[in-house]
């Protein structure tokens, strides 16, 4: 799969807008956590500046979730933006293909699958794709 | 771009904009706490299930034309 920057256009106080405008939605303060943020912040404006596989890009979206660099809603915070870069991955795919394609990005990120599962399921829909 | 106002970033880019969407759409099947960082495993109520039963009971129906 082609590298490149799929990073690029989040700067980190776009992920830190999207991640008030949830909370906000979901009616509960929004700030950042002391554990967290200062490693999520480090490792995604690194990631930014690289070209990276899609499965990388996805990567460091778990691992931020995981690092959990907000008080709430890290986790469709970081699903959100893998489920949309896969859009990218999955054109090609057709209907039935891309949605899973796109569910195992989110259900990957959120931590409910792990990655052994994750390529697995995407490298089924992958071969049977071709 | 990181030196623009973030929202006017959003609001201005198709692809941002359409982030937000999603992350706003999938909120309910999300817990608010970092669960992940506090277990190591993650929850989510899938929507998939539900959505992927359906389709493939609709593509044995009609067959798997849309997906060649």
């Amino acid at each position: 799969m082609d590298r490149k920057r799929w990073l690029e256009k989040f700067a980190w106080t776009v992920v830190v807008e999207m991640n008030r405008q949830a909370c906000l939605a979901g009616k509960v303060a929004h700030e950042p956590r002391a554990d967290g943020h200062e490693k999520a912040r480090s490792a995604w404006e690194a990631a930014m500046q690289q070209e990276q596989t899609f499965r990388e890009a996805v990567e460091l979206c778990r691992e931020c979730h995981r690092l959990a660099p907000f008080a709430f809603f890290n986790g469709n915070t970081f699903a959100g933006i893998a489920r949309v870069l896969g859009q990218q991955v999955s054109t090609e795919m057709g209907t039935t293909k891309a949605l899973m394609f796109r569910n195992a990005v989110g259900h990957y990120v959120a931590g409910v699958i792990d990655a052994k599962e994750y390529d697995h399921i995407c490298g089924r829909i992958m071969s049977d794709s071709k | 771009m990181g030196d623009l106002d973030p929202q006017r970033s959003i609001e201005s880019d198709p692809l941002l904009k359409a982030v937000l969407i999603e992350i706003l759409r999938i909120q309910p099947n999300f817990n608010a706490e970092p669960f992940f960082a506090m277990t190591g495993r993650g929850h989510m109520r899938s929507e998939g299930v539900l959505q992927l039963q359906e389709l493939k009971r609709l593509a044995k129906q009609g067959g798997e034309g849309s997906d060649s």
